[in-house]
């Protein structure tokens, strides 16, 4: 446990010291100020929220986490990661958790930002219900998109690089705008989040279980690839 | 003499492509073993095979007595390692990457970065940035990275690259003193062939993938031939001749000087100038030539440049005042 440890407080190292984080960061804030406003909190809060179903989570912490990972490759640091007195799976699950309170930390930092700027241009009406309903959206929203960086994490191992799990989540995003729309959008992984928040209204979990159990397997596929792959694969 | 690294018949295939075939060598403690192959001779292969990042495709290695790629984590804290050129987290500092590694392997951070650097001449650096490094600088962040918890056992890939002749020097004398003194292994992989015959105790020579050759420093030395070559300034048949009679073995080559190879002349090449001269036969040069290890290595994996001298003066040309010889 205590080299678990170890690792998470070097990988939040390298990863709060990177220039990717704090700009996209700065990117994520900056299209948020861009598109706030509302008649209302709910609206102008919704915005920020689907920003994040459609955009926000694919791209935002799929560069992250394609990032995260795939600079050990690009930086050819990943001979220093793979004869340690900590297993490989160790590394794979720090740089996950690592992934996961970053992209978290994002996450409430925009939404706090959202809130100062509804505060500065007087949106009307706002309330605790509201603001704790749209958090709780919002964080679910995020969770959703962090199930789907697992595979991100596959690529940027298999690849060798940060370059091809990009141009993955890019794709992704291109699906999930396209098809997601279309009676196939319930089973697309990538169109599952932003589904989900526009039918929020009528439930907590709105789609059929079986979108949010193909969210699951994309994430355990994912998860375990990575795993495996640096475990078992020849790391040449 | 405990066995501390461990390859037996180990064979990399990729497809039809062979990359080992069928290693099989030991190394004890205390040694330094080099390594000695071309490129793409199977070095760098067969020691990310030895550390586990490369499953053989039969064979197996074993590290202090334990199947590598069985082993728990554990293992690594003693063993430290280098392979190919290292690289560092460019944005971090000589310092804290060191103090990534240290954490990584539990060590106290501060402690054992200080130390290291200490011991690796890195001090000054402290504050660099690794992409600011130099290549020498950058090498010797790459060792300290492996040196830093103190391993028993030291697996290095060509670790005096791009190190200036001060610190080739430095790191040689830092890995014998290791071997040494605090019995630590060392398996090197080089082309410097010249570094490796001064800092190795054994030598193994790898070539398409096979080892070819596996010999004691000591031997090594003595497999190289050596020569006398007399340069006279005229009547060299002659020299031949009074050269033969006296008993030695005697060729002219085709530059027209006389090329001895017996063992007594090689000791004692005095005599043999001496015996010239007092017959009246003027000396031009003496010197006592050996094969350059390049032209051995390379004659031993069959790769052999018939164009290139295979000779080198040995510690500087005999001087004819020598041994009270004088005109």
């Amino acid at each position: 446990m205590k080299s678990l440890w170890n690792v998470i407080i070097v990988e939040n190292r390298k990863l709060s010291r990177s220039p990717v984080l704090w700009g996209m960061l700065v990117f994520l804030l900056f299209v948020t100020g861009i598109r706030s406003g509302g008649a209302d909190w709910n609206e102008h809060l919704g915005n920020m929220s689907f920003l994040f179903a459609s955009v926000f989570g694919l791209m935002g912490f799929g560069t992250i986490t394609a990032w995260t990972f795939g600079r050990e490759y690009a930086d050819r640091t990943i001979k220093d990661l793979l004869a340690l007195p900590v297993s490989r799976t160790q590394i794979v699950i720090a740089k996950g958790i690592v992934i996961l309170f970053w992209c978290l930390i994002a996450t409430l930092l925009i939404f706090g930002f959202a809130l100062l700027l509804g505060l500065l241009i007087g949106v009307p009406g706002l309330s605790l219900d509201i603001i704790r309903h749209q958090l709780v959206e919002l964080l679910l929203i995020a969770g959703f998109h962090l199930f789907l960086c697992s595979p991100v994490a596959l690529l940027a191992s298999i690849s060798r690089g940060y370059l091809v799990p990009i141009a993955y989540a890019f794709t992704t995003l291109m699906v999930a705008l396209t098809a997601g729309p279309t009676a196939l959008g319930p089973y697309l992984p990538w169109s599952i989040p932003a589904l989900h928040l526009s039918s929020s209204g009528s439930a907590a979990f709105p789609l059929g279980s079986v979108s949010y159990i193909i969210l699951l397997v994309v994430f355990e596929l994912g998860a375990i690839g990575t795993m495996s792959w640096w475990k078992r694969a020849d790391q040449r | 003499m405990e066995e501390v690294i461990r390859t037996h018949g180990l064979t990399k295939q990729y497809g039809d492509y062979s990359v080992l075939k069928d290693v099989s060598l030991t190394v004890k403690r205390g040694e330094i073993y080099g390594f000695l192959g071309l490129n793409g001779a199977g070095k760098t292969t067969t020691i990310r095979m030895l550390l586990g990042m490369i499953r053989p495709t039969s064979g197996e290695v074993s590290i202090l007595g334990r199947r590598v790629h069985e082993a728990k984590p554990d293992l690594w804290q003693h063993v430290g390692y280098m392979v190919e050129t290292p690289y560092a987290y460019p944005n971090f500092t000589v310092q804290e990457n060191l103090r990534l590694i240290a954490r990584l392997r539990g060590l106290p951070e501060q402690r054992a970065a200080d130390e290291v650097m200490e011991r690796l001449q890195l001090k000054r650096y402290a504050a660099t940035k690794a992409k600011h490094l130099s290549l020498g600088n950058a090498q010797k962040l790459g060792l300290a990275k492996a040196m830093i918890h103190r391993p028993s056992v030291l697996i290095l890939d060509e670790p005096t690259n791009a190190l200036d002749p001060a610190g080739i020097v430095q790191v040689r004398e830092l890995l014998r003193s290791l071997a040494e003194q605090e019995g630590i292994t060392v398996f090197i992989s080089s082309h410097i062939l010249e570094e490796m015959s001064k800092l190795a105790s054994r030598i193994g020579i790898i070539h398409g993938g096979a080892l070819v050759e596996e010999i004691s420093s000591r031997e090594f030395e003595q497999l190289r031939r050596k020569r006398l070559v007399i340069h006279v300034r005229e009547r060299a048949d002659e020299a031949q001749q009074l050269l033969d009679a006296a008993g030695y073995t005697v060729q002219i080559a085709s530059a027209g000087h006389l090329e001895l190879s017996d063992e007594q002349a090689i000791r004692q090449p005095e005599l043999a100038a001496r015996l010239l001269v007092e017959a009246g036969l003027p000396l031009a040069a003496l010197t006592v030539e050996e094969e350059g290890l390049e032209s051995y290595f390379l004659e031993r994996v069959g790769a052999a440049d018939p164009r290139t001298d295979k000779y080198t003066a040995q510690t500087g040309n005999l001087s004819l005042a020598n041994g009270g010889i004088s005109k």
